[in-house]
């Protein structure tokens, strides 16, 4: 069933990002305002307005949550959260200090300026999770008030009716609202094991099931879409077509008319009772099952990926670097004085931002040149492999994967060594009578041989991967196409720059963009290859370390790992680098026709 | 009678251009070919050099060549490479299993289950994907002293497959081409998200968990960046960084070791080839189904 053909998104009329959050935070705090006084407690106390309706258990993992919450900032995150608010990471220089009885100078540590930011990052990462938590704890009071609500009330007006209307021996259930989605602006209603011989009643309009027929049937606005019958009961599915609200199917009364009030007393109890235990577990694995699913894998995400980059990002507002590196002396905040000097024209000794810039402009040449020469050289390949007519197309490609099969640093050590200085190229040069060329160590020039290297060297890498996402695309390019053009008389340098190329365009643009992000910090090839070298004679800053092939990240690397690291430049520098990445990726994805159309081929 | 004669010259001249144009397309592949080999052939002839031993040489062929598998029995003898193996085929299974299992599970959260926070959580997970994970090396490592764990091949799983997630795009994008009206039909009869996933869409999934399994069990063959921070003992090296220690420890170690090297990375290269070869076919359909869209 395809939906999303004539979707219209409902965007132009949503409020906007901010008046939404607005109306929410209101709704809630109203809602906690009116709600009961074990909405309340709960507020404070987590858990006991659950405990107080019988929920115990659910009650009880929120209780204890709290507890160790509390304890843990009592004796450890208090702390910690303190020095990234007080303004310094540490007070206390490691010392020797005289002792007498031993007769020896005794070392006591001092503050360890990383580890205060290491756990004070941990703790508002705690912070942050248990208010999520808290949101989720009250919340969970406040559909259990609404619940009662609910309970305290008469069952609706039509319910009563439709249950006088049916005759003796039957009775009505309300679908609950769990078998209810909402997909695209639609609503779709799922309803099961349905006792054969039933009536159904939607929306005041009732149909036995056996007037119902797939496509066809409708009541009201909902279309029946899918409707099967079997011994033990019928199913069907129905769709509204117009966008509506979510609520909106809430007015919809949906009856079946089918045996006995057991049916309808269970409704009741359903409808006026907290969710147990069990039915909450049992959402798990249905409506909320992406819940079990993302939670350990975020967890994992949060641990070796947020953390550590929150870390970075703070870093980057501090002297953290070789003259105050723990455990021999303490570093603090610095506000955006690293970022002022990345950004700093001509002040001191070096241009850091000539630096900068220079280094910028050549990651992105790369990068340009590394993923197109890749592309176009590796489509052009695969369309000569792919020609009909060509024979031994597996051993041809074999051929090129193989290069993809070798560990990326065996291939890439082993370039390097063959374009060494003594290296076979110079060894062959020297054989014919010519000059050595250094091949990754020639400065002049703004470095140009060694940069034209480090391409050609990366399309050895780089092309057989385009060679083998290429073959199965080009497959799919319709033959008629093929045909239309040869019939126009067209010559295959045309076929290729008006058919293949747009096809493929169209078709691989997200993994040209991840390409081309993946250039912009491709660390294995240039560091591998030329380790950013070679120095040059544009001086490129004493200071900076900026080497000529150096891209922003191998810059990044090498202030780290240098002899006197300069941990908080490295910071920046990755801050830049993630800014440019992130951008990218996210207009190019946002905009791609895969994320619009996701539904498409459902 | 004209019409057929000249009907059969363009069928002629046809004929010939296009041979001559195959022609040419043979001598570029088998150009390319050899370019693409030759590196390779190099390797492998490093690798069975015995003399001259040392570095790498400085002449086409020199005087004193001969080959045999002197730098192997080096290579089990002198080095730990056993060891590293081991290592690395523990690390390489632990993680490849751990990183399968979460890109499956949130590539079919994202694809098939809607909720609230999904849109936002995939483009915070794609921005957080654009991150290189070894900006932030330095903190990964005190992370992991803090928890006890460094020097240990522990903390090499647990980094391999903490930021699995992040790479669900592909995968994803694999889940959504797929027909929904099985999983539709057994919803009707009342079967939970959970059976859907467990018993009809990873079924249905084989090419891209092969996708998956194998750049996932690749990947620390090849990762020596953060080996290099986290491990600091020789005996729980991974191949990678065992065999890029080796010629890169210190100043003579290239000249001493390159030959050995060539001996270890012929295994590894070996090894992860017939791999590659053999599950090719999954390879394509993997990169292809994530390119294409």
């Amino acid at each position: 069933m395809n939906i999303s053909a004539e979707s219209t998104p409902a965007a132009k009329e949503e409020p906007g990002f901010f008046s939404r959050l607005g109306r929410k935070i209101k709704s809630f705090f109203l809602s906690v305002v009116h709600g009961s006084a074990a909405t309340k407690v709960s507020c404070l106390l987590m858990g006991t307005g659950q405990m107080a309706r019988g929920q115990y258990i659910k009650g009880a993992v929120y209780f204890l949550l709290e507890v160790l919450f509390v304890l843990y900032m009592v004796f450890f995150g208090g702390t910690y959260l303190g020095h990234l608010f007080s303004g310094d990471l540490g007070t206390v220089l490691g010392s020797e200090v005289w002792n007498e009885e031993l007769g020896i100078y005794e070392y006591t540590p001092g503050d360890n300026s990383f580890l205060i930011l290491l756990y004070a990052v941990v703790s508002i990462i705690v912070l942050l999770l248990f208010i999520a938590v808290w949101y989720m704890n009250v919340r969970c009071n406040i559909a259990n008030d609404k619940t009662r609500n609910i309970a305290a009330k008469k069952p609706p007006q039509s319910y009563l009716d439709a249950v006088a209307a049916i005759p003796a021996g039957s009775a009505s259930l309300k679908i609950s609202s769990h078998a209810v989605s909402v997909q695209g602006g639609r609503v779709k209603l799922t309803l099961s094991g349905i006792q054969p011989g039933s009536v159904l009643e939607i929306g005041g309009i009732s149909l036995p099931l056996s007037e119902i027929e797939q496509n066809v049937t409708r009541f009201g606005p909902l279309l029946v879409t899918a409707f099967r019958q079997t011994e033990n009961g019928a199913a069907l599915e129905l769709w509204r077509d117009e966008n509506i609200y979510a609520q909106e199917y809430l007015s919809f009364e949906i009856y079946l008319l089918t045996d006995g009030e057991r049916v309808a007393a269970e409704y009741l109890r359903e409808c006026g009772s907290v969710p147990t235990f069990k039915q909450d577990a049992s959402q798990f694995i249905n409506k909320k099952f992406y819940v079990p699913l993302l939670v350990v894998p975020l967890i994992g995400l949060l641990v070796f990926t947020v953390m550590p980059l929150i870390f970075m990002i703070l870093i980057a507002f501090t002297n953290y670097d070789f003259e105050h590196t723990p455990p021999g002396a303490l570093f603090g905040w610095v506000g955006f004085a690293n970022f002022a000097k990345i950004f700093s024209i001509g002040s001191g000794g070096f241009e850091f931002l000539l630096v900068f810039l220079r280094v910028l402009a050549w990651t992105f040449i790369w990068a340009v040149f590394a993923t197109f020469t890749n592309y176009f050289f590796g489509m052009i390949i695969a369309l000569m492999i792919n020609k009909k007519g060509i024979r031994l197309k597996m051993l041809w490609r074999t051929l090129f994967v193989i290069a993809i099969a070798v560990p990326q640093f065996v291939t890439l050590l082993l370039m390097q060594k063959i374009l060494d200085a003594d290296g076979i190229f110079n060894v062959i040069l020297g054989l014919t009578g010519n000059d050595k060329i250094l091949w990754l160590g020639d400065s002049s020039h703004w470095a140009i041989i060694p940069r034209v290297t480090i391409i050609v060297v990366n399309m050895w890498i780089g092309i057989p991967y385009t060679i083998l996402m290429c073959t199965g695309i080009l497959m799919n390019i319709p033959a008629e196409m093929y045909e239309a053009a040869r019939l126009d008389g067209a010559g295959p340098f045309q076929v290729f720059r008006k058919i293949v190329l747009p096809y493929m365009l169209h078709v691989t643009a997200p993994y040209l963009i991840t390409q081309f992000v993946g250039n912009i910090n491709n660390f294995n090839v240039i560091w591998l290859l030329s380790g950013g070298g070679p120095i040059d004679n544009l001086n490129y800053g004493a200071g900076s370390k900026a080497q000529a092939t150096d891209l922003l990240v191998t810059w990044l690397y090498r202030l780290t790992t240098d002899v006197n690291p300069q941990y908080n430049l490295a910071s920046v520098i990755g801050i830049i680098i993630f800014l440019i990445s992130a951008a990218l990726s996210l207009i190019t994805f946002n905009r791609s026709k895969a994320n619009k159309n996701e539904e498409d081929y459902q | 009678m004209e019409n057929k004669i000249s009907f059969k010259d363009k069928l002629f001249g046809q004929r010939a251009r296009t041979a001559f144009v195959n022609t040419i397309i043979y001598i570029v592949l088998a150009t390319l070919g050899i370019l693409w080999v030759l590196p390779i052939v190099y390797l492998l002839y490093t690798a069975f050099r015995v003399t001259p031993s040392t570095g790498i040489i400085y002449q086409l062929i020199p005087d004193d060549l001969e080959l045999g598998f002197a730098n192997f029995a080096r290579l089990f003898q002198e080095t730990m490479f056993m060891r590293w193996m081991g290592n690395t085929i523990l690390v390489a299974v632990c993680s490849c299993a751990l990183t399968t299992i979460f890109i499956l599970m949130v590539s079919y959260a994202f694809s098939r289950m809607r909720f609230k926070m999904r849109k936002p959580l995939m483009n915070i997970m794609l921005v957080l994907g654009m991150f290189p994970g070894f900006m932030s090396m330095i903190a990964v490592y005190f992370i992991l002293k803090a928890m006890g764990l460094t020097n240990s091949l522990l903390a090499l799983i647990l980094v391999y497959s903490g930021g699995a997630a992040l790479s669900y795009y592909i995968c994803k994008g694999f889940f959504d081409t797929l027909p929904r009206s099985l999983e539709e039909a057994a919803i009707l009869d009342g079967a939970s998200q959970w059976t859907v996933f467990w018993r009809i869409t990873i079924p249905l999934a084989k090419p891209i968990i092969v996708y998956t399994v194998l750049t996932s069990f690749i990947s620390p063959w090849c990762d020596f960046i953060f080996v290099n921070t986290i491990i600091n003992d020789a005996e729980k090296y991974t191949v990678a960084l065992g065999l890029y220690r080796l010629i890169n420890a210190e100043k003579s170690s290239f000249s001493e070791n390159f030959t050995v090297f060539c001996a270890g990375a012929t295994i590894v290269g070996g090894l992860i080839t017939a791999l590659f070869l053999s599950m090719q076919k999954y390879y394509v359909e993997g990169i292809s189904s994530g390119a294409v869209k």
